[in-house]
């Protein structure tokens, strides 16, 4: 009976071992995922910023050849 | 993946600058009027209609220049074209220009001082006729002094003809001088224009840098959990095929075995998903590697626009082992911040500034006077003072923009404290020289069990009675070497935050302001002598 018994408590301890790992099996998935809609996001917030300062830099670009053209004028 | 777009689109969107919006197809051909040479135009100005309004009044001379640099800087970079802008425009074009107009000058004032020597001399012609007539007693005829007078009337109005077309010369040239002058303004306020776009680029690159390396270090956390997981599985899966040789029958050896498929099942998951956490960073690093690259292209074109003033003085000093010039440079870490550039500035303990930007350290005396080292040439002495206490992880969070070379030895750095929080005698911490310096001496060195004494002591005398308790640390008597030595003041800060990261259940980096705030004032009472309890 008490072999029985250190059998049952071995077999218990390894079920608790399989409830712990079940933990961080879930947790591993909802990292796996949160990170795939994070990064999801974060991509579109970084296309968006890229594109807004290449906006910036074509405007001042274009402001560079009005000037610049004005000058060839005013120097002609 | 769009992010790893993003740099064929900058450069796509470079290349529609120059072309304003039209292919190559659209590169049409013009004629001089005044030579038989072709040159070609790029449609330059077609989505940029003010410029395109200024550009058909143009000289057909003109017109064909300002075609040749279009040709020339099509395909090229922003900071390339820039720099086409000022080399061919505002030197070469306009030098000649201004040489044209100084020759003008020139010729218009020799033409002035011709005309007025021949009033002069005519004004003496007529002088020395009339004084020979006199001389002879004879009288100059009405008519010989008036056609003297006619013509020098004629002479004059040459002269002045002459002085005004100088003038005119004159005030051309000056105003082109001025054009100039106001287009070089117009280069170097483009220029630092784009400076500062490339380095918000840079800093929108860092932002998703520390956000990637945020999401690769908590998979690598949970992969770590995972494997710690598994080897605690497969051990109980041992103990039951140990227990199922024994010899186990009916009912247990039916648990037994449903038992270790649990296991197995359980081991095959977690295997799996540490795959999967393992795919999804190298994805995450195939994206930050092209993130760094990218920048490392964005810091290329910044130091294109603004090459360095490199001055080796400094360097040759440290070279032959000036140890007090390179301490000269040392800096409290706590005083570093991120700039609106993404540059790390710090203060200069005797004036000046030192500012780490991307590959670039720039020292500024308190003259003004700057030397700058790239690269290999910043030693890790140096990046470890930027660092301070904190991490380079922060420093990305700040907004800091930092070459994947520095990024890379900072991390080295950051794993190097690590091992030498772990290291069992750090007395030779050289970490720990900067904090002692800053303060002008010498740091003394105390073992863990006086620092630990020393601190309940301090917070027993110096805080509120409810907060005692929560400040207090101890030697754990199973782990802690209560002789173990503790170098400079780096590794007694390391060693409290430590501690005071586990008692309040954080890491170090995270800790309090307020927490952080009592170790520097600890450390400065300890250092100046006052704790000698």
């Amino acid at each position: 009976m008490k072999q029985d018994q250190n059998f049952q408590n071995i077999l218990g301890q390894a079920q608790q071992a399989v409830d712990d790992a079940n933990s961080a099996v879930i947790a591993s998935k909802k990292i796996l995922e949160d990170n795939e809609k994070k990064l999801a996001a974060d991509r579109l917030a970084y296309d968006k910023a890229q594109a807004k300062i290449d906006k910036a830099i074509k405007a001042d670009a274009d402001d560079l050849t009005l000037k610049t053209l004005q000058f060839l004028k005013a120097m002609e | 993946m769009n992010d790893n777009k993003q740099s064929d689109k900058w450069e796509m969107n470079s290349i529609e600058d120059y072309r304003g919006g039209s292919s190559k197809d659209e590169i049409r051909p013009e004629v001089h009027s005044d030579s038989d040479e072709v040159a070609f135009s790029v449609d330059f100005t077609g989505d940029n209609p003010k410029a395109q309004a200024v550009e058909k009044t143009l000289q057909p001379d003109t017109r064909g220049f300002f075609g040749k640099i279009c040709e020339k800087v099509l395909g090229k970079d922003a900071a390339d074209r820039l720099l086409i802008f000022q080399k061919e425009i505002g030197q070469g074009w306009a030098e000649k220009k201004v040489t044209k107009a100084e020759e003008a000058v020139g010729e218009a004032s020799g033409k002035a001082k011709d005309a007025a020597q021949v009033v002069e001399k005519r004004e003496t012609d007529a002088a020395k006729y009339q004084e020979g007539k006199e001389a002879l007693g004879m009288k100059v005829s009405d008519e010989a002094l008036a056609s003297f007078s006619v013509e020098i009337d004629s002479l004059r109005q040459k002269q002045t003809t002459a002085k005004d077309k100088l003038d005119e010369e004159t005030d051309t040239l000056a105003n082109k001088e001025m054009r100039v002058q106001e287009y070089e303004e117009v280069i170097d306020g483009a220029k630092h224009n784009l400076d500062g776009r490339l380095a918000e680029k840079m800093e929108v690159n860092n932002k998703a840098l520390a956000e990637r390396t945020a999401c690769v270090e908590k998979n690598r956390f949970q992969a770590a959990e995972n494997s710690s997981k598994m080897k605690g599985l497969r051990e109980q899966r041992m103990g039951v095929e140990t227990l199922m040789k024994a010899g186990l029958e009916g009912a247990i050896l039916k648990d037994a075995r449903a038992t270790i498929a649990g296991l197995q099942k359980r081991i095959d998951e977690l295997d799996a998903l540490n795959d999967d956490l393992g795919k999804q960073n190298g994805k995450i690093g195939k994206e930050m590697g092209k993130f760094s690259q990218d920048n490392q292209k964005l810091q290329g074109k910044r130091d294109k626009l603004f090459p360095s003033i490199k001055e080796k003085a400094w360097k040759e000093k440290a070279a032959a082992g000036d140890q007090r010039e390179g301490k000269d440079r040392g800096v409290a870490s706590i005083s570093a911040s991120v700039d609106d550039y993404g540059r790390v500035v710090m203060d200069r303990i005797n004036g000046g500034k030192v500012v780490l930007d991307g590959e670039r350290l720039i020292v500024i005396a308190g003259n003004g006077n700057a030397t700058e080292n790239q690269g290999e040439e910043i030693t890790d002495e140096e990046l470890n003072v930027f660092m301070g206490d904190g991490s380079v992880s922060e420093l990305l969070n700040a907004g800091a923009h930092l070459s994947q070379g520095i990024i890379q030895r900072m991390q080295a750095i950051e794993e190097k404290r690590r091992l030498d929080q772990n290291r069992p005698e750090d007395a030779v911490d050289s970490h720990s020289e900067p904090a002692a310096e800053i303060k002008g001496e010498k740091a003394k060195k105390h073992n863990l069990e006086e620092i630990v004494s020393k601190w309940n002591r301090y917070v027993n005398e110096d805080m509120p009675e409810h907060d005692k308790v929560k400040y207090k640390i101890r030697l754990d008597k199973a782990k802690d070497d209560p002789q173990r030595l503790l170098g400079g003041s780096d590794a007694v800060t390391r060693e409290l935050k430590k501690r005071l990261a586990k008692k309040f259940k954080t890491d170090s980096a995270k800790l309090d302001k307020d927490i952080i705030n009592k170790v520097y004032n600890f450390l400065r009472e300890l250092n100046e002598g006052k704790l000698n309890y």
